[in-house]
């Protein structure tokens, strides 16, 4: 699985010029203005880390590469695993730009406050969601493919997100600052009750339960592709 | 003896791949219980029109699709069971070779190197430098040919044992493709490693193929060594006399021209004798008289 992991970011590492000159900015100034805004910044760290799960798949589809990876000493759930964990890998890559621009607006802050969004329970809610995404589309993109698998998972996905976005103001106005989501407002309820020991051990088991489910859908999703 | 009766009896004559009443089927496509076995030492040229069927073979010898029947054993084991063990003793170079485009070879070469165990660095950079193959140039940019290079380099660096090739000829320039042929050649001499050949270039299986397995339709039409071949499979030409009688039965295909006949049969010995006393030529058949006049009846 490792070996797959390596081979994965050096692939998208190869784009490095480009994450640099072009992504890294086209990052900064959205989470500027959600910092700003209040907490949407976890939602552009989402979507960046999103952004990188599938650019991954997309450079294989593109490649053609199933024939490349196909040849080499491997069985399919070795390439379901190996995928899952570049996935994680990504997830938690993308959470420390999180971080460090989290630091970055906390210390130059005019007030010295930290922003709300740049906390722990926020962090732990990023994960979780990270986790569900990674659940959701990993299985679409094993079965179907990258171009039906994405648009399959984008559907499901937008069906969360309005789920979400509907039960989540039931739970009362959100704190200020916080960002929006049913996930977000959970998250911070657990750590609220039970702190955030015992709140990030049950959202990593949570999160290592849906994941491994989620891989073994997938693999039995790609065992039954015909290529 | 031939070189390859030595190599025979070196790999104890067991073969290294060996496809046994192997169906699948795609829609309207039936590949059909297609049998043929490979020898250690030995290369084997699967030749067939487009459409035929070899292609889904190469595919259910890398797991691509699951076969519906029969069994495939790559040195005693079955790749859908023992998938890992197999494919590290497997070199597959594809008709396009498909890699990610905006890696170099080399940069290729340490991913997939990564993956094999006898995997031979030095001999990867070797290959490079005799194939005339930039290392860090992007292997998008590359020519078809190249990439074909390149595809071969990293198969024959992890040492595999078995060589499947999906049309390798094609787009190579004709020095080259002499080269790859001979080095094919040189790759079984030592009777450790065999090549599964897939083309449509006839000439480059009479060069170098000791056997040959022909695919028409989702059936192997002959699977016989070459010295078989040409023992056994032949040219005639005659009159329309031809087509009657007992020696019709020995007929592969036909076509009629003003003139006369001109037929394949499958028994040039038997044809001989019958024809004997009678008009009629027999010649020697290439692999493209065979594939063109198996099955032609006009």
């Amino acid at each position: 699985m490792l070996r797959l992991i390596q081979k994965d970011i050096r692939v998208i590492a190869a784009f490095g010029w480009l994450i640099a000159w072009l992504v890294a900015p086209s990052y900064l100034v959205p989470a500027m203005v959600a910092a700003r805004a209040g907490g949407a910044a976890l939602w552009v760290n989402v979507a960046f880390g999103a952004a990188a799960i599938v650019s991954v798949c997309l450079l294989d589809a593109r490649n053609g590469a199933d024939r490349f990876i196909h040849s080499l000493p491997l069985t399919r759930a070795d390439v379901v695993r190996g995928r899952y964990g570049t996935a994680v890998v990504l997830a938690l890559i993308v959470m420390l730009v999180g971080v460090a621009f989290g630091l970055t607006v906390g210390l130059t802050s005019p007030d010295g406050a930290w922003p709300r969004w740049f906390s722990p329970d926020v962090g732990l809610a990023y994960l979780v969601v990270m986790a569900l995404l990674i659940a959701l589309y990993l299985p679409c993109y094993f079965r179907w493919g990258y171009g039906a698998g994405t648009v399959v998972a984008a559907v499901l996905l937008a069906g969360l997100v309005i789920v979400g976005d509907v039960a989540g103001p039931a739970m009362g106005a959100a704190p200020p600052g916080l960002p929006r989501g049913l996930v977000v407002r959970l998250t911070v309820a657990a750590v609220e009750r039970w702190g955030f020991l015992v709140a990030s051990i049950a959202g990593t088991a949570g999160g290592g339960l849906l994941l491994a489910a989620s891989a073994a859908l997938a693999a039995r999703g790609y065992r039954d592709r015909q290529f | 003896m031939r070189a390859g009766d030595a190599r025979a009896a070196e790999s104890g004559g067991e073969p290294l791949l060996e496809f046994r009443e192997v169906s699948k089927r795609y829609g309207e496509f039936l590949l059909d219980r297609v049998s043929f076995s490979l020898p250690r030492g030995y290369i084997c040229g699967l030749v067939g029109p487009n459409g035929a069927g070899k292609t889904t073979i190469v595919k259910l010898l890398l797991n691509l699709v699951d076969r519906d029947a029969g069994r495939i054993e790559v040195a005693g084991l079955d790749p859908a069971e023992h998938e890992t063990a197999v494919k590290a003793r497997i070199g597959f170079v594809h008709e396009v070779p498909t890699f990610y485009e905006h890696l170099s070879l080399e940069a290729i070469g340490d991913i997939v190197g990564s993956f094999y165990t006898a995997w031979d660095e030095a001999l990867f950079a070797s290959l490079l430098v005799e194939f005339d193959l930039p290392p860090r140039v992007r292997f998008g940019t590359l020519s078809r040919g190249m990439r074909t290079k390149g595809a071969l380099a990293l198969a024959l660096a992890h040492r595999a044992e078995l060589l499947v090739l999906d049309e390798p000829t094609a787009g190579l320039d004709p020095v080259f493709r002499r080269a790859l042929l001979e080095r094919l050649a040189g790759y079984v001499s030592d009777g450790r490693a065999s090549v599964l050949l897939s083309t449509h270039i006839t000439s480059d299986l009479e060069r170098i193929a000791d056997f040959v397995t022909y695919v028409r339709a989702g059936r192997v039409v002959l699977s016989a060594t070459r010295d078989e071949l040409a023992e056994r499979w032949a040219i005639v030409r005659g009159g329309p006399a031809l087509l009657e009688g007992e020696a019709r039965a020995l007929l592969s295909g036909w076509e009629r021209a003003p003139h006369g006949v001109t037929a394949l049969t499958f028994d040039a010995p038997g044809l001989r004798r019958r024809l004997a006393g009678h008009e009629g030529v027999v010649e020697r058949a290439t692999l493209e008289d065979i594939m063109f006049y198996t099955g032609r009846s006009c």
